[in-house]
């Protein structure tokens, strides 16, 4: 079956006044209908640039953007023009970015820019957009919807601020949604109400989505397949039960040990020694080995290949087999 | 006991709700904080959780008076700053900071990181141009961003990247309180760990205090020692982390530790997302006696008349004359959690 979204071999380059910044080294990503796939990593690592070139947001003239292939269902996005790119964006392909302010207007109420994506995208009346943002609020857990559709953004909290921002990219029913981290800003109940607005969303319309997170618990909660990228590359991917199971990655393992839990206080968290690279000054050998407690000399002569250990499941890491029988 | 550092009492902080192009008038009001007193003592972590939109950033900036109260009153270090003047709060500054809930407002975007970094320090410090370079550079080291970060532009970081600056930021006139408005929202877990462990080392090297609003309860288990839980305004209940979290007394406290995702995708897909029914109830109109009997498994009819206030239950504080009612005993009440 062809995926609902199709990310092969992107790597984005930024002009940068010393040299070129390599944001995104080589990331596929793929999704199917219906299916959820999580996209998890350091902090750094091209989560949100991978998300922006996908959606052709990036500047043309600061970031170069190189891609195998990159396809909506049958659509060739490379292929689009600038115009009929645009036209599909925040209509078949939607995306909630990370920082809430980056999609708001601070000088419109939310109400005219909630009503405005359904006013350009679907033609709606006036009346008719009003009536589903409100609904839409509403569905996302905002209290009053009526009374709130009158608020500049400032006067909303975060997470509120945030709710809106999904309203915004769910009103078009979208076949794939890209979400940077869309519950970051939220507690955990109304996290919980809004995820089950996205799995039952997708149950209806069988939406795909992209979620960006790196709450592991979202992660168990909401994935069916996971991406783990670091420094620009995706190090391991696989389905969600194997990866949480039978972490491949050394990356993947310390990601998952170092989460906080209440059994574990007072003692320090296993936080991963050593700073993240940069995008300037990526290591020649794997990414992760100036951190990695397994590193041994063949980590460091180049990149480890792209192994395939069955069809779902990917990993870079030139020990991974020896690590896996210790 | 170590003396109190910062104190809220009473605070309630509300704003207008206009309408109205031409003649803007109050049509309503949103009780953001509507009745909070909180202490803070010298070196003690105290966590601030709650739901969405339930004050925690208005109660974090009404303690730093960046934003004015309505009624109540702020006193830092023993002195009343309520009402201080600008000149009086600058001094206060230094030794209260903040790390904002989002990235962007603690990077100006046309400020160098090493400038923004270095901004508190040419306010309230004279430094050599070199001495400045040189605490700029440790002040990033310390939050695991190597120096050559210090001349790029803020554009240029992800948003964990700008999230440590801000904290860097905050670090750098040596505070004795700073406010962390979800500091490691931001953050991938791995370093999440490294901010948590730095901001560990740093209370117990300087004998820090800090007031740390967060959704992550994990996070707030590990760092904090008391933890007060929001609702609507309030505060329903206040204690040692390891009572409230551990054995959570309010029902709201005990649907928060329900939706706490769970690490375990086959648990997690048996058990399912646990929503909280019922509508999130409006600042606007908040709901009659206690504002979350709507939603409430256990409430019974006086909660909707009777708004309840904290009672000392044990080591804690709960506002909930149903599981903590004021004549039992701690120990006598079979508490579910
Ligand atoms: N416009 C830009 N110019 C130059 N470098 C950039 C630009 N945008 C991002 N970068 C760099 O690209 C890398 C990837 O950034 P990105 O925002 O994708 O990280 P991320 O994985 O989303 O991280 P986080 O979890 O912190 O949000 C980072 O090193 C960042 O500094
Ligand atoms: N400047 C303002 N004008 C009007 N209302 C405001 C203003 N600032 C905050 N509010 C309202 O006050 C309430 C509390 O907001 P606050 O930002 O303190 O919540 P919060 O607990 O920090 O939420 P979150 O977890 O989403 O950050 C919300 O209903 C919000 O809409
Ligand atoms: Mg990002
Ligand atoms: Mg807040």
């Amino acid at each position: 079956m062809t995926p609902a979204l199709e990310v092969a071999s992107l790597a984005v380059t930024f002009a940068g006044e010393r040299g070129p910044v390599v944001a995104v080294e080589d990331v596929s990503l793929r999704v199917a209908k219906g299916r959820t796939l999580c996209v998890v990593g350091e902090s750094g690592s091209g989560k949100s640039v991978s998300i922006l070139a996908t959606m052709g947001l990036l500047d043309p003239e600061r970031a170069t953007v190189q891609a195998a292939a990159l396809r909506l269902a049958d659509v060739d996005l490379l292929a689009l023009p600038p115009a009929r790119r645009r036209a599909i964006n925040g209509d078949r392909l939607a995306m909630v970015f990370q920082d809430p302010m980056t999609s708001l207007n601070p000088y419109l109420r939310i109400g005219t820019q909630l009503t405005e994506v359904l006013e350009v995208h679907r033609k709606s009346s006036r009346k008719d957009a009003e009536q589903q943002a409100i609904a839409m609020l509403e569905a996302v857990g905002i209290s009053a919807p009526h009374a709130r559709m009158r608020a500049y953004p400032h006067e909303l909290s975060g997470g509120m601020r945030q709710r809106v921002v999904l309203a915004m990219a769910l009103l078009c029913q979208p076949d794939v949604l890209l979400a940077d981290e869309p519950t970051t800003a939220l507690d955990v109940t109304i996290q919980a109400q809004v995820l089950k607005l996205i799995q039952d969303l997708q149950a209806r319309t069988e939406m795909a989505v992209v979620l960006v997170t790196h709450d592991m618990g979202v992660v168990a909660h909401m994935a069916d397949d996971v991406a783990v990228l670091y420094g620009g590359v995706v190090v391991e991917r696989a389905a969600v039960a194997e990866l949480f199971a039978r972490p491949r990655h050394p990356y993947t393992r310390a990601l998952l040990a170092s989460i906080p839990a209440a059994e574990h206080r007072g003692q320090r968290l296993q936080a991963i020694a050593g700073t993240p690279p940069s995008a300037l000054t990526r290591p020649p050998g794997c990414v992760f080995a100036p951190r990695c407690a397994f590193a041994a000399a063949i980590c460091l002569t180049g990149r480890p290949p792209q192994e395939a250990l069955s069809p779902d499941q990917t990993v870079r890491c030139f020990r991974h087999a020896e690590l896996a029988d210790a | 006991m170590p003396e109190t550092l910062a104190q809220l009492s009473d605070v309630h902080v509300h704003f207008p709700v206009l309408d109205g192009m031409l003649f803007p008038r109050e049509v309503a009001r949103v009780r953001a904080v509507d009745g909070v007193s909180l202490g803070i003592r010298k070196g003690e972590v105290l966590g601030l959780v709650g739901e969405s939109g339930s004050g925690k950033s208005t109660t974090g900036r009404a303690l730093l008076r960046l934003q004015d109260v309505t009624a109540g009153s702020v006193h830092f270090a023993g002195q009343d700053i309520t009402r201080a003047p600008r000149r009086e709060l600058q001094a206060i500054r230094r030794r209260m900071t903040v790390v904002f809930q989002d990235p962007e407002a603690s990077c100006n975007p046309r400020m160098r990181i090493g400038d923004a970094v270095a901004e508190p320090l040419r306010v309230h410090e004279r430094l050599t141009a070199a001495a400045l370079d040189r605490k700029v550079a440790a002040l990033l080291d310390q939050v695991g961003l190597d120096e050559s970060y210090a001349l790029r532009w803020p554009h240029e970081l992800s948003g964990g990247q700008r999230q440590r600056v801000g904290i860097a930021r905050a670090l750098a006139t040596d505070p004795e309180l700073i406010v962390l408005d979800e500091p490691i929202s931001a953050l991938d877990v791995s370093i999440q760990a490294q901010v948590l462990n730095l901001l560990d080392d740093l209370r117990k090297q300087r004998g820090l205090a800090y007031l740390f609003i967060a959704h992550d309860l994990g996070a707030v288990a590990h760092l904090c020692d008391r933890v007060a839980v929001m609702y609507l305004g309030r505060v329903v209940e206040v204690g040692p982390v390891a009572d409230v979290i551990g054995a959570p007394h309010h029902p709201y406290t005990q649907a928060l530790l329900r939706s706490v995702p769970l690490h375990d995708p086959q648990a997690a897909r048996a058990r399912g997302l646990q929503v909280l029914e019922g509508e999130i109830p409006s600042p606007l109109h908040p709901p009659s006696g206690c504002a979350f009997h709507p939603r409430c498994g256990q409430a019974i009819a006086s909660c909707r008349q009777n708004r309840p206030a904290l009672q000392a239950f044990g080591r804690r504080q709960v506002a909930c004359p149903v599981t903590c009612p004021a004549a039992t005993q701690a120990a006598q009440l079979p508490i579910a959690s």
